[in-house]
């Protein structure tokens, strides 16, 4: 099925000399001129002069509905261990969210359509019925003492309801949960059904669904956000969840109120395991989410492991976290000379001396490394029977260098095949003689090429799928470095590279910022993005690092005010 | 089973005889009239459509062969035009991603997609689909359950190249994602409505009914202390939250082929083995929801746009999308099967409406199914030379059993056709809608189809 994330259309006969020229006159910076014309700009920080001035300045802000990771980490986090099947099961039932910017995080696209509001009631009744079924690990209280039913529910949803809301309900909250579960009982139902029905709303309230900044109408034009603020952008920072108990007491004590603060709970919170869930964000970045749509022709691919894509997902996941834990410098994850494999995998990819279900690192026997050459990256967006030059390149161009592939103009003509057996490579070389595909399949073409010792399942090859040796010759165009543009030998060349390149560590910061803002980037937040970059390149790339230094920004600490 | 029906709100309050809309309806009583658009992916092969052309007198070629049986029934439009290179550059993106919008005939955005756009991301359009237009205004004006129904087949990701329902209003990017799942559909339209033993139901009604009253408090509460845009946003969800109370109130319909369906147990609707199987439960689902008059307008979708899905049951191995970008004889040959294979598919749509019962006659007669791509063709990706099938009895409001080759003829845009759909559904009123420049021969319906 085609895959979601780089959805390469139009570009294998369709690309045009129409993008030449377009992009200059409007972005920041044109790119560097290469051998056609320009696609793109690259957002990076190198040459844009310091944007910060003496006054704090933030960029939007906008309240963030959770996304689906969200409600079921936050879910998981909040309820009974023992839920937390309950829980993946009914968050595999909501309707997926419009994607935007390569992630399913968007604070504009998520939003609440009927569809995913019955989706959210029909959640909340499966997941209320399972916390009721226990109401000793749910409800702090006897019911059957001193306070009775109505006491104990009261202090059910004081509890609760803080827990679910991230920040103790107000008196008004409090009281339209007890008119909730007075309902239940003045319809004849008993205690457990009344807090079932409490569970039931909680679940699907705005309270917990949103993650809101509340401003007054007395702040300043720009304001400090507050501890119990703070916790919370920290926490869906790191962890996709709300704050647990440390940080909540860190906040009522007032131990979240400085940057020094930030870096403290920033640095626990990333040695915690809850801290792999920022594979999240590499996953949705390169596409491995889409492997649930990999589908590879059998007769193309014989004896292919049927488990593969779930191996490649696994495989993708165990390189990020393995990075983020032993060395989370951006250069390693992007050309380490190693990968994780179980003996599945190794058989796959013909690695020998590894076997069994643990998984473990296996050095690449060949030029081969970092996370753009695993299979479940490099290929997820390859043809069910080939490799596909083109949606590689095109991985390279938009997610990794930052930079856009423009829309081929109108009326283009159809191209006539290109006769004999040839090569994919040399059937793209063909069409990029033609002016109306040269401009931009000169910047795509040229980042693919240097992959073609990897087949579409990402294993070694000499020889492509029509028996033609694999030519790994590539050139790598639009970078600001010029020590690092030109012909490039093949992938292991193009990625290490890459891992040199301040270009695409800016690149890398855009990406991040992107997802855990949950938006684009704005002018507002120029200045942050740039400490940032500059914080980036002093700590040698170090991911970690970076994700601190998300904390340490005005953009995070800082929001401007917003009044109805 | 039967499906009782839990009150009358509707018709009882939706109807008022001084309202203009009313005038296209053929007699008080008659049945409302109801559309489908269905979808098939990478345009098909021009020159192959027909063996003879002429109005009465044409002749299918085999690709279009499953449509001959409902001949009479058939308005063929040939050659049907999207201009969307009308769109001023940097507010269009390419043939699959604005042609598969052409429900919503509005410029695109920015911000989304760095595949496409001109000189900055390319975004969804902005602007409301055809489906959810009407559909809100039938939702509105008569009460309706439902606003429109919203299904696709595969895919566990929306983005650009696989929506096609936008919720609006013009200027606003609205997507609006479909529904992939025929169980949650079936269990969300019909079962929900009728659970077993009336307690259990009245139990769960005032659950929800409960939750409802303290969730809309809420979220009026929360509208009054954020800016304007978080507060539309905010809106979009209490107003999601209304529908549900309407849904909840107006239970399923009264009418004599109002009828629970039988569901086969839960399929893996991610799994493109299940592909027919799962197409075949919507069209159920459609028809029944058509019989119960909880909704009178439906986008379906065999697939997003670009679809590269690999029809093994015809012996394929290359990706559909894959295939449409070839231009040699092979590949056409491919192509054809592929669509014959769809069009084949989706007249067991046309069957589901037949098979019900409804004033003397069955549903087929009052609905149009309308068969559309996002491209005339794939390995051009042209956008001038649509192949558009409107099928069912319509109400007789088209006249049926024509072909029209439309090749220079004024008025051929998609968007007077989606203007002669406003009309068909009873809105006269609608004389221009979508972005001007995608009607270079100005607005109004599409001529000669009445």
């Amino acid at each position: 099925m085609f895959s979601p994330r780089a959805p390469v259309i139009f570009l294998v006969v369709a690309l045009l000399g129409g993008c030449e020229g377009q992009i200059a006159a409007v972005l920041p910076r044109p790119i560097v001129a290469g051998t056609g014309g320009g696609i793109g700009h690259n957002p990076g920080p190198i040459e844009i002069p310091n944007p910060c001035t003496d006054a704090v300045s933030v960029g939007s802000a906008p309240i963030r509905r959770l996304s689906h990771l969200e409600y079921g980490y936050s879910l998981t986090d909040l309820l009974d261990p023992a839920l937390a099947s309950t829980v993946r099961a009914q968050q595999a039932t909501l309707l997926a969210d419009s994607v935007s910017l390569g992630f399913n995080n968007s604070a504009t696209f998520l939003q609440v359509s009927n569809l995913l509001a019955n989706n959210y009631m029909d959640a909340a009744e499966q997941l209320s019925i399972a916390a009721v079924a226990d109401l000793t690990n749910l409800v702090p209280c006897d019911a059957n003492a001193a306070g009775g039913e109505a006491g104990c529910a009261r202090q059910f949803i004081g509890s609760f309801g803080a827990k679910l809301y991230r920040r103790a309900l107000s008196a008004d909250e409090t009281t339209a949960y007890v008119g909730v579960y007075d309902k239940a009982r003045a319809g004849g139902y008993d205690f457990k059904t009344g807090i079932q029905w409490l569970v039931f709303t909680f679940l699907q309230s705005p309270g917990f669904l949103y993650r809101v900044e509340v401003d007054a109408a007395t702040d300043p034009v720009i304001r400090k956000l507050t501890g119990e603020e703070l916790a919370v952008r920290l926490s869906f920072l790191i962890w996709q969840s709300a704050p647990d108990q440390a940080l909540t007491q860190a906040v009522a004590a007032g131990y979240l109120e400085t940057r020094e603060d930030l870096t403290r709970e920033a640095t626990r919170m990333l040695a915690d395991p809850k801290a792999d869930r920022s594979f999240d964000f590499f996953s949705q970045w390169l596409g491995v989410d889409s492997l649930d749509a990999f589908e590879r022709d059998p007769t193309s691919f014989p004896g292919l492991n049927p488990g593969l894509a779930g191996l490649l997902r696994t495989e993708a996941q165990q390189y990020v976290s393995h990075v983020m834990r032993d060395d989370p410098k951006l250069s390693t994850l992007l050309s380490a000379q190693h990968t994780y494999v179980n003996g599945e995998l190794a058989a796959h990819y013909g690695l020998a001396g590894v076997t069994g279900t643990t998984w473990q690192k296996a050095t690449w026997p060949g030029r081969r490394g970092g996370v753009l050459m695993l299979g479940g990256v490099l290929t997820q967006k390859d043809k069910p029977s080939r490799t596909s030059i083109v949606r590689r390149g095109v991985l390279m161009r938009t997610q990794v260098m930052c930079q856009l592939v423009s829309a081929p103009p109108p009326g283009l003509p159809s191209l006539e095949d290109v006769a004999g057996n040839v090569s994919q490579a040399e059937r793209l070389a063909q069409h990029r003689t033609d002016s109306m595909c040269a401009g931009c399949h000169n910047q795509l073409d040229p980042l693919g090429m240097p992959f073609e010792n990897l087949d579409a399942v990402g294993r070694a090859r000499t020889v492509d799928e029509g028996g033609h040796p694999s030519l790994t010759a590539g050139e790598l165009t639009g970078l600001s470095e010029p020590q690092l543009q030109g012909a490039v030998s093949d992938g292991f060349d193009l990625v290490s590279r890459y891992a040199r390149s301040s270009d695409i560590r800016g690149c890398f910061t855009t990406q991040l910022y992107r997802f855990t803002t949950g938006r684009k980037e704005e002018q507002g937040d120029a200045c942050s993005r740039y400490q940032l970059n500059k914080r980036f390149a002093a700590s040698g790339g170090d991911i970690k690092d970076l994700i601190i230094g998300l904390t340490q920004t005005d953009d995070f600490s800082n929001r401007r005010v917003a009044l109805p | 089973m039967k499906v009782s029906r839990r009150n009358l709100l509707r018709g009882a309050t939706g109807l008022s005889l001084s309202l203009p809309w009313l005038e296209a309806y053929a007699a008080p009583g008659a049945p409302p009239r109801r559309l489908v658009t269905v979808f098939t992916a990478n345009g098909d092969q021009i020159t192959q459509r027909f063996t003879t052309r002429g109005e009465t007198n044409w002749v299918f070629g085999e690709m279009l062969s499953p449509f001959e049986a409902y001949r009479s029934n058939l308005l063929v439009l040939d050659k049907v035009h999207k201009y969307h290179d009308r769109l001023p550059a940097g507010r269009r993106a390419d043939g699959h991603e604005q042609g598969g919008s052409a429900l919503a005939p509005w410029p695109s955005g920015a911000g989304s997609f760095p595949i496409g756009g001109t000189s900055d991301f390319i975004g969804y359009v902005e602007g409301p689909s055809l489906d959810r237009a009407i559909g809100d205004r039938q939702f509105n004006e008569l009460s309706l359950p439902q606003r429109h129904l919203n299904f696709r087949v595969g895919d566990n990701s929306n983005h650009i190249w696989n929506t096609h329902s936008h919720q609006g209003p013009v200027g606003v990017q609205a997507p609006v994602p479909p529904e992939t799942s025929p169980f949650t559909a079936y269990t969300r339209l019909f079962a929900n409505l009728n659970t077993s033993g009336a307690s259990a139901l009245a139990k769960r009604l005032a659950m929800k009914q409960s939750a409802l009253d303290l969730l809309s408090g809420e979220l009026t509460r929360l509208q009054g202390k954020v800016s304007a845009l978080d507060k539309a946003r905010l809106e979009l969800h209490a107003q999601s939250l209304r529908d549900i109370e309407r849904q909840l109130e107006a239970g399923a319909g009264s009418q004599p082929a109002c009828i629970g369906l039988t569901m086969p147990a839960p399929l893996d609707v991610f799994n493109g083995d299940n592909h027919l199987a799962l197409g075949r439960l919507f069209f159920k689902i459609i028809g029944m929801s058509f019989a119960c008059d909880l909704v009178r307008i439906s986008a379906f979708n065999w697939s997003g746009n670009t679809s590269d899905r690999i029809y093994r049951n015809l012996g394929m191995t290359e990706g559909h999308h894959s295939i449409s970008h070839t231009s040699n004889g092979d590949a056409f040959t491919k192509i054809r099967a592929v669509k014959k294979y769809l069009f084949q598919s989706s007249t067991l749509l046309h069957d589901e409406l037949k098979a019900l019962p409804e004033a003397g006659g069955t549903v087929w007669d009052n609905s149009l199914v309308m068969h559309w791509s996002e491209l005339s063709q794939g390995d051009t990706h042209q956008i001038d030379s649509d192949l558009v099938v409107l099928a069912g009895g319509g109400g007789k409001y088209f006249r049926m059993g024509r072909m029209l080759d439309l090749a220079g003829k004024p008025k051929r845009s998609m968007s007077n056709l989606l203007i002669s759909m406003w009309n068909y559904m009873g809105y006269p009123d609608v004389t221009t809608w979508g972005d001007a420049s995608l009607m270079p021969d100005g607005a109004g319906p599409m001529p000669g189809l009445v």
